[in-house]
């Protein structure tokens, strides 16, 4: 044993303590801390976790010091854990505690583990810090992308200490393991050397980032898909400044409103209450979210489910007055009662431009154009129709005191009071929409909504029973439940936010209320689902119909299916006493802008720019809402008044020309006498010749399927393909490091060939000579060039390669020049002597041997002289 | 093919011819030693004079002989070869010479001692005391003696084979590092390997003959001849550089206590040249380098401790190769 530890050993062991294991811990303690913060399984113990692991790897390195052998000390081991855990799994009392000890034993056992191995391989192994390295790049990847949203900063905080480990490692172990001294002066250098290398690193590092932050960070916003924590959480900012509601939703971040909301967009709703004036504005929906993941305890889109009915098109991909149409989603969604068809015109200010909205539920989609007027308020606009039922209304989710409003809720209160139980609804449909954990953690959801069911009959009233329960107020009238957009962050450990909010924190923003709800409802068997899209206020009675819709307008709310009536909203949030009003807008409801009247898309056959007309051969043609498709005839434009856009810039008629392909649209009243026909034929033959026209707007049908793709990529590049492009750049990295002998000889080889001057060739000759040799692992020790030639070279290849090397040696140092024989013997010399050395190798046992980094980087470095003999 | 192309290398055939006859009568008595006698005779085309340390009855004293018996002296018999074995009792008039009374012209005449010579094997010089340690090489780097008033010149081919027992044995005086700084080289001649060994005790009876009738191959005005022309060898700036970088590397190394003098340095330089020369070359390669730079320098060098010994000065003679190797030098 003494042997073993000499004092040098000694000194070493505990260099490498300090310097390679201390920093381990740190990053180990780091990546814990940071995944205690999102798996809720490790309790936020990451300090006892650090010891756990500490302690393994200080065991494994201490026992692979004194050259324990690793399999029987691991398989001791390995076998020492699982009896314990057998003998916990036996003993221990109760349930829970049983659960627990076992989960706590686990977390140790694997961490301690790891900690054995690591320990192990940095005494062991010498390529072993890489190899942790990237072990621990990769978890941070992990982690990162388990996180959600990613942002600058988290990217930072996540990579930087593990990526400045894994340079300070490689370089410590290799520094450390080439440093032979150990005397007192060797620790001053060394420590001095280190925090030279440290700091260099982290200025570098910071230089680096302080350069690139702007940049940086808009890569990681385009990519993260996300926004930042502490903004709107119904909300998403895109990179073009638009914005639309979120496609996930978690219960975490804060959920900051603007507090100077802008409006987003406007809506005419075309829906009055029955025989009146009065309108009834409806929520508009977005995205529906139906499933729950136990894991992350939030509820889903699933696209997956044959009874989804949500509707979600790309208004922005269709053309201009084409529709899109998808009845399937009004089989999907079950309902047959008291329905009627509600048209919505949606013109977007800051709403982008792909997103979707409308009354649930729609099957109909229309871009439509926007008058001239309008243009510089509103972006995009689109026409849908949603299958609507006639129960639902905004006044009928309001929680408010109102009176009036209250008489009339409760009207349709009696009307759902009548609606058919579940019994016949279809049990797949049902079981979907039921579906919520009652054991475990969840049990005390369950218990709430058995007390909250408990006496109530019908749907309606349970409904109305957990509404109740939100809205209730205390003694001293004061909200139980408030509303906040600082949900804050649950303090015990595991516990899951919902739970955390139902039963500890009473206070959220709109997702926390539709979530609850929805999880209680389910937990009563109601089927019911979170959704999410914009909040309807009636704020103007000027203009019917017409609403301003604002950022804080953005909502989740809940729907409950009734059989026969299908789905019906409901809000259970609390109204937010602090929260500002959205200002009346003064420019009031936008004035309604004029339909167009016909629509024909169509190529140009020719343009007469004297007399302003335009001949197209048409595809398609819309006529007050009838549509003429596939069609293939001639018109006439009369463009007089027409304004020519393209690329929603206004350009002159000269922009056309034969070949374009062009929307034109009519607003004119001419036409407005003229009613549809059953055939294009009829239809056109009855219009005027000339038919007045009002915008052509010219497509440039290549270019924009350019734009639109390149958008597409931007906009839908996941980080997995930013991965994949990074690993693949990598990879492609490494795989270069390996070629790197192979091109050195190759690049000798191509100087070889090509230097005009004789010296030159000599030279790279020799070069060329010496790498094969070198690569070959013909072993040369501390021979100088010509013994080696001479003894080792020649009596194994039979080469003429000591002959070579005395020419050379004379080129090199002798004052005379060679005679013309001499030097072409030097210049000849390469190409039989590479054969007969290749000679010697199976083809395959070249291309490793070139292969070999390490033989390759001890070309370049010196023998050692113990070796000699 | 090898040997043809060496000595197509040479621009003096002549002197090869000469060198190489020299080294082949010297192998027919002394088998299997080729190194030590080339780097014999290097020390001696290089003016210097040469140190062997080994064992008893490894073959020094013959190597010394049989060297004085290739050379032959003022035309018609061997140059004269002399053996001085050192004693402790030994003094420095038993080998420098004495003045004696002449009875017949009544004066004190010199009376010369083994130092007047072509060839002196100096045997055991660490058994001495160190006063005769030290009148000898001051003969040696002076080459003449001052005895009072007079100053008596040494023969013009003056070369000192000196031998000494490994340090460890007892009664010996250990020779300073002053003095061991006089000797070019200082070689190990170590046993021979075993079939020529075998070869050897086969023929003994010839090889006991061979020392008497040993031929003459060279005269001494050839061998001082040969010494002018290795001073002519040429030596390119790069190999003077290396020599420089490795005495300079040697006073820096922290395995070193005692490095190398500027005078190591010029006998390095000599020995190059010569070295050279026995190998048939008309200028100096990194292998001559490498090949003598340890004879030369270890023996002038105090290490610190046992692993520097045995790995400093090669650590530092292999960074100068590895240097010279990738040098392009045109």
């Amino acid at each position: 044993m003494m042997k073993i530890f000499k004092e040098r050993s000694f000194s070493r062991f505990i260099a490498q303590l300090l310097f390679l294991l201390l920093p381990t811990i740190l990053v180990v303690l780091f990546i814990l801390w940071n995944s205690n913060r999102y798996f809720t399984l490790l309790r936020e113990q990451w300090q006892l976790q650090t010891i756990y692991f500490s302690i393994g790897m200080l065991v494994a390195y201490t026992l692979a010091q004194f050259r324990f052998r690793f399999l029987p000390i691991a398989s001791l081991l390995l076998f020492a854990l699982f009896s314990v855990y057998k003998l916990l799994d036996n003993y221990s009392i109760g349930e829970f505690d049983s659960f627990f000890i076992s989960i706590q034993f686990l977390v140790f056992a694997y961490l301690f583990s790891a900690g054995w191995l690591v320990g192990w391989g940095l005494q062991r192994i010498r390529f072993f810090p890489i190899i942790l390295s990237g072990i621990f790049l990769i978890l941070s990847i992990f982690l990162i992308s388990k996180t959600g949203e990613i942002t600058i900063e988290k990217l930072l905080m996540y990579f930087t200490p593990v990526a400045l480990y894994a340079i300070y490692i490689i370089y410590t172990t290799e520094s450390l393991r080439n440093s032979e001294r150990t005397d007192s002066k060797f620790w001053l250098q060394f420590t001095g050397r280190l925090i030279a290398f440290c700091t260099v690193l982290f200025l570098l590092f910071g230089a680096v980032i302080y350069v690139l932050y702007p940049e940086i960070k808009e890569r990681v916003e385009e990519y993260g898909g996300q926004g930042k924590d502490g903004e709107n959480q119904m909300l998403k900012n895109k990179k073009d400044g638009s914005v639309q509601n979120r496609e996930s939703m978690g219960l975490g971040a804060n959920n900051k409103r603007n507090s100077n909301p802008e409006p987003l967009f406007c809506a005419h709703i075309d829906s009055y209450f029955p025989g009146s004036e009065m309108a009834n504005p409806l929520y508009l929906t977005s995205y529906h979210f139906t499933k729950f993941d136990t894991l992350t305890e939030t509820f889903e889109r699933d696209s997956t489910f044959s009874y989804n009915d949500e509707f979600v098109p790309d208004p922005s991909k269709i053309p201009l007055f084409f529709t899109f149409k998808d009845s399937t989603r009004l089989e999907r969604e079950m309902a047959t009662r008291n329905k009627k068809t509600v048209e919505v015109e949606v013109y977007k200010k800051r709403l982008s431009a792909n997103f979707f909205i409308a009354p649930s539920t729609a099957y109909f989609v229309q871009p439509i154009t926007v008058e001239k007027d309008f243009q510089k308020e509103f972006t995009s606009a689109y026409r849908s129709k949603s299958y609507v039922s006639d129960l639902n209304s905004a006044y009928f989710i309001y929680n408010s005191e109102d009176a009036q409003i209250r008489q009339f809720q409760q009207q349709r209160f009696d009307v759902l009071r009548k609606a058919k139980n579940y019994s016949s609804v279809n049990q797949d449909f049902l079981n979907y929409y039921t579906f919520f954990p009652t054991k475990g953690q969840y049990q005390p959801v369950k218990l709430l909504a058995d007390s909250l069911s408990n006496g109530k009959s019908t749907a309606i009233d349970k409904i109305l029973a957990v509404r109740d329960y939100f809205l209730a107020r205390n003694e001293l009238n004061e909200r139980v439940y408030t509303y906040t957009d600082n949900p804050g962050v649950p303090g015990l450990p595991g516990a899951s936010k919902l739970l955390y909010f139902l039963f500890e924190s009473k206070k959220g923003y709109c997702a926390y209320y539709a979530a609850a709800t929805v999880a209680i409802l389910r937990s009563m068997k109601i089927p019911c689902r979170v959704v999410t899209g914009f909040l309807t206020v009636d704020r103007s009675d000027k203009n019917k119909g017409w609403y301003w819709f604002y950022e804080d307008q953005s909502h989740g709310w809940v729907q409950v299916y009734f059989p026969e009536y299908g789905w019906i909203d409901f809000d259970t949030t609390v109204g937010n006493d602090e929260a500002e009003q959205s200002p009346t807008p003064d420019g009031t409801p936008p004035m309604e802008p004029p339909k167009p009247v016909m629509a024909a898309a169509g190529n140009v056959l020719s343009v007469d720019t004297t007399r302003k007309l335009a001949t197209v051969h048409i595809n398609n043609l819309i006529f007050k809402d009838v549509e003429y498709p596939a069609i293939n005839e001639n018109i006439t434009l009369d463009m007089k008044v027409a304004r020519v856009w393209k690329d929603s810039i206004q350009v002159g008629l000269s922009y056309l020309h034969k070949g374009s392909e062009v929307m034109a649209v009519s607003y004119a009243d001419k036409l407005k006498a003229f009613s549809p026909e059953p055939s294009i034929q009829l239809l056109l033959k009855k219009l005027p010749q000339q038919l007045p026209t009002d915008e052509v707007y010219i497509k440039d049908l290549d270019k924009e399927n350019q734009k639109e793709s390149a958008k597409d990529n931007v906009e839908q590049r996941p980080l997995k393909t930013y991965l994949i492009w990074a690993c693949s750049i990598l990879l492609s990295l490494i795989f270069l490091t390996f070629l790197i002998p192979t091109l050195l000889y190759n690049w000798f080889k191509f100087k070889l060939n090509n230097s005009s001057n004789s010296d030159a060739k000599a030279y790279y000759n020799y070069k060329a000579s010496t790498l094969l040799l070198h690569m070959l692992k013909v072993d040369r020790s501390t021979m100088t060039q010509w013994q080696f030639a001479k003894n080792v070279v020649d009596q194994k290849f039979g080469t003429e390669y000591a002959i070579f090397m005395n020419l050379y040696l004379k080129l090199k140092y002798a004052n005379q020049s060679l005679s013309a024989s001499e030097q072409n013997r030097l210049v000849q010399f390469f190409k039989p002597f590479e054969q007969k050395v290749k000679s010697h190798y199976r083809w395959y046992q070249r291309c490793l041997s070139f292969l070999n980094l390490n033989t390759f980087v001890k070309y370049y470095s010196l023998p050692d002289p113990e070796t000699e003999s | 093919m090898l040997e043809e192309m060496q000595s197509e290398s040479n621009a003096h055939l002549n002197t090869q011819e000469k060198i190489n006859a020299l080294v082949q009568n010297m192998e027919q008595v002394i088998k299997g030693k080729r190194e030590q006698i080339k780097q014999v005779i290097t020390c001696l085309l290089a003016k210097g004079h040469i140190l062997m340390e080994d064992n008893p009855g490894t073959g020094k004293t013959v190597l010394a002989r049989t060297l004085a018996g290739s050379i032959s002296g003022d035309g018609h018999h061997n140059a004269s070869f002399k053996r001085v074995q050192f004693t402790p009792d030994l003094l420095p008039m038993d080998l420098l010479g004495t003045h004696v009374f002449d009875d017949v012209k009544k004066e004190f005449i010199f009376k010369k001692g083994p130092l007047f010579c072509n060839v002196l094997l100096a045997d055991e010089i660490n058994r001495a005391s160190p006063k005769v340690q030290s009148a000898l090489l001051e003969c040696m780097a002076e080459n003449q003696i001052t005895m009072g008033d007079m100053t008596y010149k040494l023969e013009k081919l003056f070369y000192t084979i000196a031998t000494q027992n490994p340090i460890e044995m007892e009664g010996t005086y250990p020779l300073p590092a002053a003095q061991l700084d006089r000797f070019y080289m200082k070689i190990y001649f170590g046993y021979v390997d075993e079939s020529t060994e075998l070869d050897i005790y086969k023929n003994y009876l010839h090889i006991s003959s061979n020392l008497d009738t040993i031929k003459q191959v060279l005269s001494l005005q050839e061998v001082l001849a040969l010494q002018v022309e290795a001073e002519a060898v040429f030596i390119h700036e790069e190999i003077i550089k290396a020599i420089t970088n490795i005495v300079r590397a040697t006073r820096v190394n922290e395995g070193i206590s005692l490095g190398a003098s500027t005078r190591s340095g010029i006998a390095f330089l000599k020995c190059l040249k010569a070295f050279a020369l026995v190998n048939g070359r008309s200028f100096v390669i990194e292998d001559d380098v490498n090949d003598i730079a340890v004879s030369v320098l270890d023996h002038r060098l105090i290490y610190k401790n046992k692993e520097a010994k045995q790995t400093a000065l090669k650590q530092i003679i292999l960074k100068e190769m590895d240097r010279l190797g990738k040098l392009k030098l045109y």
